[in-house]
């Protein structure tokens, strides 16, 4: 009983935020939210769970729950790629809008430093941002404002 | 300039359909060759001489490399873009095409920094483009030819020429061939999620679904010691499907 309930809150969490991921990827939330209950199911059902570890030969309901798990831990690992490529497709829109901008590595011979680098001396904060940065920031900012160096324009 | 990243960003997000209005009048005429480079400071410095040699505006779009690329594709007379990180070559690709947009472009072509297409076959693609009335013309090593072409690398080729039949019902004798012309039409069609390699196959399945004419032309491809190191590995392959999946995943 103590395991049953020790394996509900998580799994109803994973089924839960299957349902929620579904705005991003309908098939590995919805397999996500699916595998969940039906874990929950095998779970809070033992007899059910034997039978269908024996119909499908896996020895007994607990290999089935650990394969289960497994099978969740894995939906979940492929959900997580898949928001990290779709913030490296934003990082993607923003490279390319710099790069419209006007802005980039310069001569391209070496790779940029950090923008902006802040750190903590003597108890107030300094910038140490690069004079050169500055001036192209300021360069790109001008352009901007009297409508030159803005490539692009959209509409929705 | 934060607003309109901003936007970008959320268009980016929602994957509304982006209208790109020319930033300067367009002419009829108008052909922008758009070339992808990464560390190709050995090369492209030939590729744009030849290019602009050839009367063709030339925007290199620099991939984040880490060599001289933009300094020589600059010197060379290049409109150079330059992406503070690499992001691949789709990525750099869809960069070129939304600046060839900007500016105006009628007709865009792709072209390979590494020296591998010969500039003399953009002609062709541009003819074929008017005389097929076509929005897309896609080069065809295997209507044209290919110069020292490993057997490998023709498996390879063959490999992914059946995968994208499969898949796009598109029947091409050529998938993976990066030298393209499109019309402003066809570009705006064109929407490249796929960073790296797979773009090429996202290219061909935009094509199927935006209905656009294409039309395929035969031209050369030059291998040299120089582009095979730099060109896809059989494990690429493997790379792309995995991204197209993820892709497919991703909706």
């Amino acid at each position: 009983m103590i395991g049953q309930i020790a394996f509900t809150a998580p799994l109803l969490v994973v089924a839960v935020y299957g349902l929620l991921e579904t705005r991003h990827s309908r098939v590995v939330g919805s397999l996500m939210a699916l595998a969940a209950i039906a874990t929950l199911a095998l779970v809070w059902a033992p007899a059910a769970a034997d039978g269908v570890a024996a119909a499908i030969r896996l020895g007994s309901r607990d290999d089935l729950i650990l394969y289960a798990l497994v099978g969740i831990a894995f939906l979940i690992i492929l959900n997580l790629h898949l928001k990290d490529r779709r913030q490296t497709q934003l990082l993607t829109t923003l490279i390319r809008e710099i790069a419209l901008s006007g802005g980039g590595p310069g001569d391209g011979s070496r790779r940029p430093e950090p923008m902006i680098v802040r750190r903590r001396a003597r108890g107030r904060a300094r910038s140490s941002i690069p004079a050169a940065h500055w001036a192209r920031t300021t360069e790109v900012g001008s352009h901007a404002a009297v409508g030159h160096g803005e490539p692009l324009s959209r509409r929705g | 300039m934060t607003a309109q990243v901003l936007a970008s960003l959320a268009v980016e997000r929602e994957m509304i359909p982006v209208f790109l209005e020319p930033s300067v009048p367009p002419s009829q005429d108008h052909v922008v060759v758009v070339v992808p480079a990464l560390n190709e400071d050995a090369n492209i410095g030939r590729v744009v001489r030849d290019l602009r040699s050839a009367g063709y505006e030339c925007l290199v779009v620099d991939d984040g490399s880490s060599d001289g690329t933009a300094a020589v594709a600059r010197r060379e007379g290049a409109t150079v873009l330059s992406h503070l990180i690499s992001l691949g070559q789709g990525a750099a690709l869809q960069t070129g095409i939304d600046r060839a947009l900007a500016s105006g472009a009628q007709t865009i072509v792709t072209f390979d920094g590494d020296g591998q297409h010969r500039v003399a076959d953009i002609e062709r693609l541009l003819d074929a483009l008017h005389r097929g009335a076509a929005d897309f013309a896609l080069g065809s090593r295997f209507l044209g030819a290919s110069v020292n072409q490993p057997s490998s690398r023709r498996l390879l080729l063959v490999v992914a020429i059946w995968f994208t039949r499969l898949s796009t019902g598109l029947h091409l004798t050529d998938t993976h061939n990066g030298l393209r012309a499109m019309t402003r039409r066809g570009a705006s069609a064109i929407r490249l999620r796929q960073n790296r390699m797979a773009h090429a196959s996202e290219i061909l399945h935009q094509i199927r679904r935006s209905r656009l004419p294409w039309v395929e032309v035969p031209v050369t491809i030059e291998y040299t010691e120089y582009s095979l190191a730099k060109g896809q590995r059989s494990v690429g392959l493997v790379a792309i499907l995995a991204d197209l999946l993820m892709d497919a995943l991703d909706r």
